[in-house]
């Protein structure tokens, strides 16, 4: 029987070249040596078209060729015969393997040499596996299912989606073992990403964020596709993604970058798997390492799966949250407020940028409901309030995404708890949350 | 081609009889492209012929297609430099190894065995990637070499044939 295609992924990382022969219509062969070999699906592969080279035109005219791979661990070998379908030079697929292609480029010092012009679609007539001695142990691997089926349970206990975003990120480093994660949620209003939740990093970032195309994340989330890179690439880095945002006119202002995003100075794998719902873009899990080939095409199934088990389970959560949202919060007596110290807070209504003692804190949407928030504490005392009052509001300009609300309240809570600046959410009860002001208020709205 | 069309291979002998990583191609009378693994080559002739090493077992395809006369194509790449160079000629002959070109056979897997063993890749690995059970000698007659090293320039010609 003939291996299948799923079992020769390891041989795809780009260890180990695979050679590539074609064959012009005069009958010379030709063999070149691929960079990159991405796997499809099951019966599909796609490699690189970066030249327009002998292999170009051999394939052109005489579609078959002759494609050999070998495993970069048991050092298992196998010879597929393949035939060329298309180009395709757009799009996830073509995204992911540039991707892929800059990582390897930086890695192998060719960053100017490698450009990918487009994804070659072969399908996948035959394998064969090439005989020879015993192929060598493969090294041992997390079974990643029981992982998966115990991630899945975590999510499934959650009864909001804080504690759905907080489980997500413990069984990504506890059971995953992946050091440094991050989860960010989709702004469609501002075609952006913010960070909601991190671990491994020295800042936490809640709040930063990133753009659609922009990095591995925002081509990740622009593509709806998984982007996975095992060497390093400045192309596809933080740092260098937010300086072409700042220096791009008429982007800046538009992303906040006052945040800081978190991320590893010297980032040797990255993966970015959409979190998606109905073809809806909801957010991005994000992983990466200081180590090559820190996740393989197995890591990417499994989180791929875990992120479409948070996307249904956001959606749930969300729709549990409406309804279950109280019509009115009833109020408790606030907590006596130390009166020998000020928090000065000033709002700027243009974005609704807040400011605490003249650090930037929020702003956006987020920032409009603290502005909300503390207006109401201040003038009538309240310290409880209800999802369903701020729905209501049309001054915090909501748009009109069932989950958009809970998110937002997510990301000021989170944010709020690394600033530390006292004051602070808490959820209270279904669709209720209460708000902790540690000094007096002193509310500056600088319109 | 014409056999006039031949060229010498001096030149490069000393990049081929380097621990090279070698990969050959054949094609079927319907133009099929078959690939194999070369295990070892040696230039023979004083630069007008190469031989190069593969396995029958790993190669049954290819080896049940070439004849003499058949269009051949190898690439010959160092692993720690990813410096290549394809030569394309014709088959001149395919025969067992002589002696001494098992020992040859046996120097340039132990040559390669080294050379990955510097990436990392252990001695078992690379007998199993250069698996060499029973081996011919492909004997070529090339017409043409070609820079295959990875970048623009892979694929145009290096030397060309003496008219």
């Amino acid at each position: 029987m003939s291996p299948t295609l799923e079992a020769l992924r390891p041989c795809f990382e780009g260890a180990i070249p695979a050679a590539l022969a074609t064959c012009a219509t005069d009958g010379t062969p030709n063999v070149a040596y691929l960079s990159q070999v991405q796997y499809v699906d099951a019966t599909h592969l796609a490699l690189t078209f970066q030249f327009f080279n002998k292999t170009r035109a051999n394939i052109l005219a005489n579609p078959h060729a002759s494609l050999c791979v070998t495993d970069p661990f048991t050092a298992t070998s196998y010879r597929l015969a393949i035939r060329y379908l298309r180009t395709e030079t757009a799009g996830p697929l073509f995204e992911v393997m540039r991707a892929k292609l800059s990582g390897i480029a930086a890695h192998t010092g060719m960053t100017e040499v490698f450009r990918l012009l487009g994804a070659d679609i072969y399908q996948v007539l035959d394998i064969e596996l090439l005989v020879g001695p015993t192929p060598l142990p493969a090294p041992p691997r997390p079974k990643l299912l029981p992982l998966l089926r115990r991630a899945t349970a975590q999510l499934n206990r959650c009864v909001d989606l804080d504690s759905l975003l907080g489980a997500t990120l413990n069984t990504l480093t506890e059971d995953f073992g992946i050091a440094h994660v991050m989860l960010l949620l989709h702004d469609e209003t501002r075609a952006c990403l913010y960070t909601v939740a991190s671990s491994g990093y020295d800042v936490a970032g809640i709040g930063s964020e990133i753009a659609l195309g922009h990095g591995v994340i925002g081509i990740a989330a622009r593509e709806r596709t998984a982007i996975r890179i095992a060497h390093m690439t400045q192309e596809y880095g933080y740092g260098k993604a937010v300086r072409e945002q700042m220096e791009r006119i008429g982007l800046t202002g538009q992303l906040e970058t006052a945040i800081p995003m978190p991320g590893i100075a010297e980032s040797r794998s990255q993966m970015a798997i959409p979190v998606l719902w109905a073809q809806r873009l909801l957010g991005v899990i994000y992983v990466e390492s200081p180590e090559d080939l820190a996740f393989g095409y197995d890591e990417e199934d499994a989180l791929t799966v875990l992120a479409d088990h948070l996307a249904a389970s956001m959606q749930v959560l969300a729709g549990a949250e409406s309804c279950l949202d109280a019509d009115v919060a009833i109020d408790s007596p606030p907590p006596p407020v130390p009166q020998d110290s000020l928090l000065q807070v000033r709002h700027f209504p243009r974005d609704h940028s807040v400011f605490v003692d003249d650090l930037y804190l929020i702003k956006g949407v987020a920032g409009a409901i603290l502005w909300h928030l503390l207006r109401c504490h201040q003038e009538t005392g309240r310290s409880q309030f209800s999802n369903r009052e701020l729905r209501l509001q049309a001054e915090l300009g909501l748009p009109e995404i069932a989950d958009n609300l809970e998110t937002r309240l997510v990301l000021l809570k989170r944010r709020l708890d690394e600033r530390q600046c006292g004051i602070r959410l808490k959820k209270t009860g279904r669709g209720q949350f209460g708000l902790q002001v540690d000094n007096r208020l002193s509310l500056d709205d600088a319109s | 081609m014409r056999p006039d069309q031949a060229i010498n291979l001096n030149p490069i002998a000393d990049f081929l009889h380097a621990p090279v990583a070698i990969d050959v191609a054949g094609a079927s009378p319907s133009n099929r492209p078959l690939l194999t693994r070369g295990l070892g080559c040696r230039v023979l002739d004083e630069g007008r012929q190469l031989c190069v090493f593969v396995s029958q077992p790993r190669s049954k395809a290819l080896l049940d297609t070439l004849q003499i006369g058949s269009r051949i194509a190898a690439v010959f790449c160092l692993p720690s430099t990813e410096q290549a160079i394809q030569i394309k000629g014709l088959i001149n002959d395919i025969r067992p190894l002589t002696a001494a070109e098992q020992e040859t056979l046996s120097a340039c897997q132990h040559g390669f065995a080294a050379a990955i063993a510097c990436l990392g890749y252990s001695a078992e690995f690379s007998a199993n990637y250069r698996y060499a059970a029973d081996c011919v000698s492909l004997i070529i007659t090339p017409h043409d070499i070609y820079e295959q090293t990875p970048g623009p320039l892979a694929g145009s010609r290096l030397i060309r044939p003496v008219s």
